[in-house]
């Protein structure tokens, strides 16, 4: 049976050379075992916790963790790396049954908790735009699972290609942003736990794309570069220990970035005329004609009088300037006596 | 006829016209009052209309770049036809006190020509104010903003005019940041989504000019970008401007209407 475990590396290897006292053996003999016993066991998982007698939680962790990445053995390992994953298990098993005597212990697939990730609800008018997103900060929920040197990673994924992330198993092994275009999927903003501990100050919100850099020089280290296209993205935290994948979050729902139209579909003339230029126009024209036809009216009249000869003056009461109406008409003046016998 | 019949006469005629003479006075003074009016309305459509020539808000860049700046031409127009009305007014008021027909006749004439004038800036400025949408300043904003090879001279000023009216007026875009997003843009071209979700100009700047919070700013929390649009601060002085221009020219007219007609009833009066 195919396991495709998470290998322990580096310190998961000390841990039974340091207590134990036993010789090491001839490679070949080790593997041997190794794969004896792991056929012999099936596959079991559960065989891991026992191992250590110190209660450690990492090793219940790596347990469970065993567990889910059983669940997923349509996209397991090649059948070389689950070898030396055995091997690696039954030389690590087999000296910590010789020092406890306790069965051998797998690699324990990350814990699952149920925090789902999501953009913050506060109004940000930018935590949506064309090539970023911004996400609310897993605050509290990796307590308990993180060390002080682990780190939270973001897996960002396409919606369609999110069931077939896998979870790198180092730190060497995580997918930088260039290969976004390929393997659909990245894992960015590294963050130390601390920073989402309960007793950090405020809940953080992380923006995913930031870094136009990363984009620009096409730097092949992970980095936070601009999501290149629209289409609805899914992301989860990952708490990556010195040994690999601790924890996970859920997957969140898929988020879809801003799409910008052409300014060409703006229809830049009014919904409707104004009535108060219907208003203006009408009055202005009627009060316009008024006058146009007075004026032609009366000089009209005028020509046509003056061609017939009447006499215009008969029904004028307007005077020049010459009127005398101050002046008080002047009596007769009594005739001179000698007059009146002429 | 004996002395005493004609001296009854004459009498009677001045009594006539002594009633008549009040009507002329009434009438005469009316029309006084009504070119005085016209004088003083004529001067104040000139200020106006020089106060809305001098720019006072810049704004003209963006209005000469609609193609739509017939408002500017209807307040230039406004500012003839006010000087116009005032000369007409003090040639009406000689004409009225002397009865001279001539004089007259000139002043309705030109008075009708000055008519049309201001009819035609009128209905000018409402229309073309009638035009001025949201959606005519955010098409002109997107396509010209921050345009990288200007074409000519007026996308520089409108570059130059938009930055000044954001960072006056503590506002963004035309109706908001969100037309930067909404619609692609030539500032888009140009400046990256991420780094330049809207222009720096719309951050809330310190003394310096620098962004108070650049990441805030970027990422839209209340307090470090602007989030009000600037179509107010555009159309509001634009809207005073060209409704001035339209409805006092339409109320002088309307006032001239009448005097005119009481002008021409006057002359028609005047023996020769």
């Amino acid at each position: 049976m195919l396991l495709s475990a998470s290998l322990p590396a580096g310190q998961g290897w000390q841990r039974p050379n340091q207590s134990g006292t036993g010789s090491p053996r001839a490679p070949g003999a080790w593997w041997a075992q190794g794969i004896r016993r792991e056929l012999g066991l099936g596959g079991g998982s559960g065989g891991a916790s026992g191992v250590l007698q110190d209660g450690s939680q990492r090793w219940d962790g790596l347990s469970r963790a065993g567990q889910h990445i059983q669940q997923h053995q349509d996209d397991a390992m090649e059948l070389p790396w689950a070898l030396l994953a055995l091997a690696g298990m039954g030389a690590a098993a087999d000296l910590a049954v010789q020092n406890r005597g306790s069965p051998r212990s797998l690699p324990t697939p990350p814990a699952r908790l149920p925090y789902v990730p999501r953009v913050p609800p506060v109004a940000l008018l930018g935590k949506v735009t064309a090539s970023t997103f911004a996400l609310e900060g897993p605050r509290c929920v990796f307590d308990g699972h993180a060390d002080a040197s682990d780190a939270v990673w973001l897996a960002v994924a396409f919606a369609n290609a999110s069931a077939a992330f896998r979870n790198p198993l180092s730190r060497a092994d995580v997918p930088p942003y260039k290969q976004l275009p390929t393997a659909r999927s990245y894992m960015t903003l590294e963050t130390a736990a601390a920073a989402y501990s309960c007793s950090a100050p405020s809940p953080p919100v992380l923006r995913v794309g930031g870094d136009t850099a990363c984009r620009d020089q096409g730097r092949q280290d992970p980095c936070n570069g601009p999501l290149p296209s629209p289409g609805p993205y899914r992301v989860k935290f990952l708490l990556m220990g010195c040994r690999g994948p601790k924890a996970e979050t859920r997957w969140s729902e898929p988020i879809l970035l801003r799409r910008a139209v052409s300014p060409s579909t703006i229809d830049p003339a009014p919904a409707r005329r104004g009535s108060a230029v219907l208003v203006i126009a009408s009055i202005l024209a009627s009060l316009g004609a008024v006058l146009a036809t007075a004026v032609l009216g009366a000089l009209g009249a005028k020509v046509w009088g003056s061609l017939c000869h009447q006499n215009l003056g008969a029904d004028a009461f307007i005077r020049r300037s010459y009127r005398t109406h101050h002046i008080p008409p002047a009596l007769p003046q009594p005739l001179p006596p000698g007059d009146i016998f002429r | 006829m004996t002395p005493c019949s004609s001296y009854c006469r004459r009498l009677h005629e001045e009594l006539r016209m002594a009633k008549t003479d009040d009507c002329v006075h009434i009438l005469q003074g009316l029309l006084v009052f009504g070119n005085v009016v016209i004088g003083m309305c004529g001067i104040a459509l000139t200020a106006e209309c020089i106060y809305f020539v001098s720019n006072p808000h810049d704004l003209y860049p963006l209005l000469k770049a609609t193609e739509n700046s017939d408002i500017y031409a209807a307040a230039w127009i406004g500012i003839f036809v006010g000087l116009a009305l005032f000369a007409l007014s003090i040639l009406g008021i000689i004409g009225v006190i002397k009865a001279s027909r001539t004089l007259l006749l000139v002043y309705i004439i030109l008075m009708l020509i000055t008519f049309a004038f201001e009819m035609a800036s009128c209905i000018t400025a409402a229309t073309h104010q009638d035009s001025l949408t949201p959606e005519l300043f955010l098409k002109q904003m997107l396509e010209r903003y921050q345009k990288s090879e200007p074409a000519n001279n007026s996308d520089n000023e409108i570059t130059k005019t938009w930055d000044e009216l954001m960072l006056q007026n503590h506002c963004c875009g035309v109706l908001g940041p969100s037309d930067w997003q909404n619609y692609t843009s030539v500032f888009r071209r140009t400046h990256s989504d991420a780094d330049y979700p809207w222009p720096r100009m719309c951050c809330v700047l310190d003394a310096q000019g620098f962004p108070v919070s650049l990441d805030g700013c970027k990422l839209g929390v209340p307090g470090y970008y602007n989030s009000n649009g600037c179509y107010d601060a555009i159309s509001g002085p634009v809207s005073t401007h060209a409704w001035g221009v339209a409805w006092f020219g339409f109320a002088i007219l309307c006032w001239t209407f009448c005097v005119l007609l009481g002008t021409m009833f006057y002359w028609s009066r005047i023996e020769y």
